[in-house]
């Protein structure tokens, strides 16, 4: 199971990239735009 | 897009009200995107001078004599009556139309412009106003969606919190599931924000859903992860034995339910597609934090005291060990039990209907299901049917073809439900009764071909305009309105086969219909077919999916039992509830079937290991229950909790869809435990010494995960 090793040994960088992807994903949300729902 | 301002007075004709009518007419038209408004005060009103046909506003001046005259007038022409001006003639509308390009945001703007101007008008006059029509509808749906979103997410959080708090009793465990599934709906809701898809009532509901499906992953990991611990490993090691075992099934846990939402794309109606590609998106986001992020935050933490957190589980493990030991004494009683609930559950689910309307999605005592009801007491029927007329250039100028679409009339009018028609047909009488001095005998059709286009030619050049709603300009098409009360869809599509079915058997018309009737009817069948459809996909998929993970065909199917079981007491449910099957409630099966799966999924894997280990049935499914049945009872009160939440929203439908997933769970959870033990010991699937020679490593419970690092 090496992938398990290399993730506790990389573990601050996996979280760190995931709190900036969540950083990026949240800059996108209040934009989001209301439309008809029964469009067809 | 039509809406409806209504109110009531007695007497209605007073210069007052003709006052506020003018005033809201004027005041409405201005109001952005809107096309036309027509009122009592600015209706077409049509009399004959000499042999000149005279066309202008029914109401020229307010001054008080002026009253009683314009009462006569308007109560003389059958054209208004229930559609402007009420039988009896105590309540009038004024009816407005929205440009068709209005977009929804336009739709929303224009409705609370129309609010306000009811709300100041009310103010200054004490009369009492009612909105209806479809614009209201379409427009309070979006509202109520945006207002349930903002209440759904922090009780959902709220609620799912003090569950976390009950299984682990240690605020660490609570807090890192959680932000494991927090991130995976900033991440979805990101990347639906950034691909530009439109906000809308299924999307309120997504985050609930996420939340309370994708902290399982999280817990079932935890859960394991403690348990590794007291066997004496450090947390280091905890973590890559929990990895080890728990990444399989909680890979497929995370494909079933992904599979379960990806059905959804089965549905025509785009609105739901686009909810279960985003959802399983989801899923795959949680399963990723699950088993990346969270072990890596993890390894970061001490290990909490072991004493606090077996006491806390003690008395729900002690429970599930003596339901454990009665259901391996009384497999048979189950399995009768099980038969029994079968039979009641087909019996239920054959009740199901579709019949549902656009009204019925709101509650009750809805403000606008009340002004809804007002208005059709009071007035006339906010649904409309358009039956749309065509032939040949001028075919509408003939006598012969308008007593046909006359007699479409009178039949449409002799339906239930039905409180209006308006069509050319009105138009050419109104006429021709004002060419003879207004004589109520010459309110017919004209007989010749050139009287019509006299009477007609006249009316446009005394400047009429309203006749253009109902027919081209080279009279080749035309169209019927029919207003009926707000019914079922089933009632409303009956309605409109018996029209069409008149019109082609008794007067050989062809006929197009549209209108909100056919949306409706077009939105039912959809429905149907979507349930059947992605139900039939879910349980395909999860069956192979099974398979495959439990490489046995057998136990692949076997497993299907315990969760195909609450689906059909669901519909059951349903069926006797009253429950249609809607936009919302069709896509509820296979849904809480891909979800209950999932503790299936962890259940008969551990099984298999614990099988391997211990080599015998009984142990195996004691062992299994013991280890595992707190994590499976967490994970299904999470799910039932979270998705209660959805009881308090707006709309019938997401309460529906709440109840439903709620009482699936539940009935899974039952299958789980007591239903798939009694199986498996009945049908002994695995043969026991295949599986211990499967399993690399047999160890004793005691040293079990010993000397692998």
């Amino acid at each position: 199971m090496n992938w398990i090793e290399a993730l506790l040994r990389r573990r601050r960088w996996v979280l760190l990239g995931t709190l900036l992807l969540s950083l990026a994903a949240a800059w996108f949300i209040p934009g989001m735009e209301s439309e008809d729902t029964y469009d067809g | 897009m039509f809406f409806i301002v209504v109110f009531k007075d007695e007497p209605l004709f007073t210069p007052s009200n003709l006052a506020l009518i003018a005033s809201l007419t004027v005041q409405l038209e201005q109001v952005p995107y809107v096309r036309q408004v027509t009122s009592l005060t600015n209706v077409e009103y049509l009399y004959g001078q000499q042999d000149r046909l005279v066309v202008e506003p029914l109401v020229q001046g307010l001054e008080a004599p002026n009253a009683e005259a314009i009462r006569q007038r308007a109560r003389s022409k059958p054209m208004y009556r229930d559609a402007l001006i009420s039988a009896d003639g105590a309540t009038t509308a004024i009816l407005g139309e929205l440009e068709k390009v209005a977009s929804m945001s336009e739709e929303m703007a224009a409705v609370s412009t129309i609010q306000s101007i009811m709300r100041q008008a009310e103010a200054e006059s004490g009369k009492q106003l009612y909105l209806g029509g479809y614009l209201a509808m379409d427009v309070e749906i979006m509202q109520a969606s945006e207002r349930d979103v903002l209440k759904f997410i922090p009780l959902t959080i709220g609620v799912i919190f003090l569950v976390l708090w009950f299984t682990f009793r240690h605020w660490l465990p609570a807090a890192l599931s959680f932000a494991a599934v927090v991130i995976a709906l900033v991440w979805t809701f990101g990347l639906y924000a950034g691909l530009e898809n439109p906000y809308s009532m299924m999307t309120s509901i997504l985050p609930v859903v996420l939340i309370a499906i994708g902290i399982a992953d999280s817990v079932h990991i935890l859960i394991h992860y403690y348990e590794e611990l007291s066997y004496g490993l450090d947390r280091f090691q905890a973590i890559k034995m929990t990895l080890r075992k728990m990444l399989r099934p909680c890979l497929f846990t995370s494909l079933t339910t992904a599979v379960g939402f990806i059905s959804f794309l089965a549905s025509d109606i785009p609105i739901v597609r686009l909810t279960g590609l985003y959802a399983a998106v989801g899923i795959g986001f949680a399963f990723m934090l699950s088993v990346v992020a969270l072990p890596a935050l993890l390894s970061f933490f001490r290990a909490p005291q072991r004493a606090a957190r077996q006491q806390a589980a003690g008395r729900l493990v002690a429970f599930l060990d003596r339901l454990t030991g009665w259901t391996l004494d009384h497999p048979r009683a189950i399995l009768v039990g099980m038969s029994l609930l079968v039979l009641i559950g087909a019996w239920g689910a054959l009740r199901l209907s579709t019949d549902t309307t656009m009204l019925t999605m709101l509650k009750d005592d809805h403000p606008l299901r009340v002004d809804y009801a007002f208005i059709e007491e009071n007035l006339t029927g906010l649904s409309n049917l358009e039956l749309v007329v065509e032939g040949r250039a001028d075919a509408l100028r003939q006598p012969a073809l308008l007593n046909q679409l006359d007699a479409l009339s009178r039949f449409a009018q002799s339906r239930p439900h039905v409180r209006k028609t308006l069509s050319l047909v009105d138009y050419a009488k109104e006429i021709n009764q004002a060419l003879h001095g207004g004589d109520p005998a010459f309110y017919r059709i004209p007989e010749t071909p050139q009287a019509v286009a006299q009477s007609l030619l006249l009316y446009e050049f005394a400047g009429g305009k309203e006749l253009r709603d109902y027919v081209t300009a080279d009279y080749r098409s035309g169209r019927l309105t029919v207003l009926f009360d707000t019914v079922s869809s089933g009632q409303a599509a009956s309605l409109r086969r018996s029209i069409a079915d008149y019109a082609q058997t008794q007067l050989g018309l062809p006929l197009q219909t549209t209108g909100t009737i056919a949306l409706v009817e077009q939105m039912m069948d959809k429905v149907a077919l979507s349930q059947t459809k992605s139900i039939a996909i879910a349980l395909g998929l999860i069956a192979l999916l099974m398979g495959l993970l439990l490489r046995s065909v057998k136990l692949g199917l076997i497993s299907m039992i315990p969760n195909a079981l609450p689906i059909l007491l669901m519909f059951a449910v349903m069926g006797f509830a009253g429950i249609p099957l809607d936009a919302v409630t069709s896509i509820v099966a296979g849904l809480a079937l891909s979800i209950a799966v999932d503790d299936t999924i962890h259940y008969l894997t551990r099984f298999r290991r614990e099988l391997g280990r211990l080599g015998d049935y009984r142990q195996a499914l004691r062992r299994t229950t013991h280890t595992l049945g707190q994590a499976i009872v967490s994970t299904s009160v999470i799910l039932l909790a979270g998705f209660s939440v959805l009881l308090l929203g707006s709309f019938q439908g997401t309460m529906y869809f709440g109840l439903l997933i709620g009482l699936t769970m539940l009935f899974a959870l039952a299958g789980d435990l007591v239903l798939l033990p009694a199986l498996l010991l009945w049908l002994k699937p695995i043969r026991v010494e295949q599986q211990v020679a499967l399993v690399p490593f047999r160890v004793g419970a005691q040293d079990y995960g010993q000397g692998r690092r």
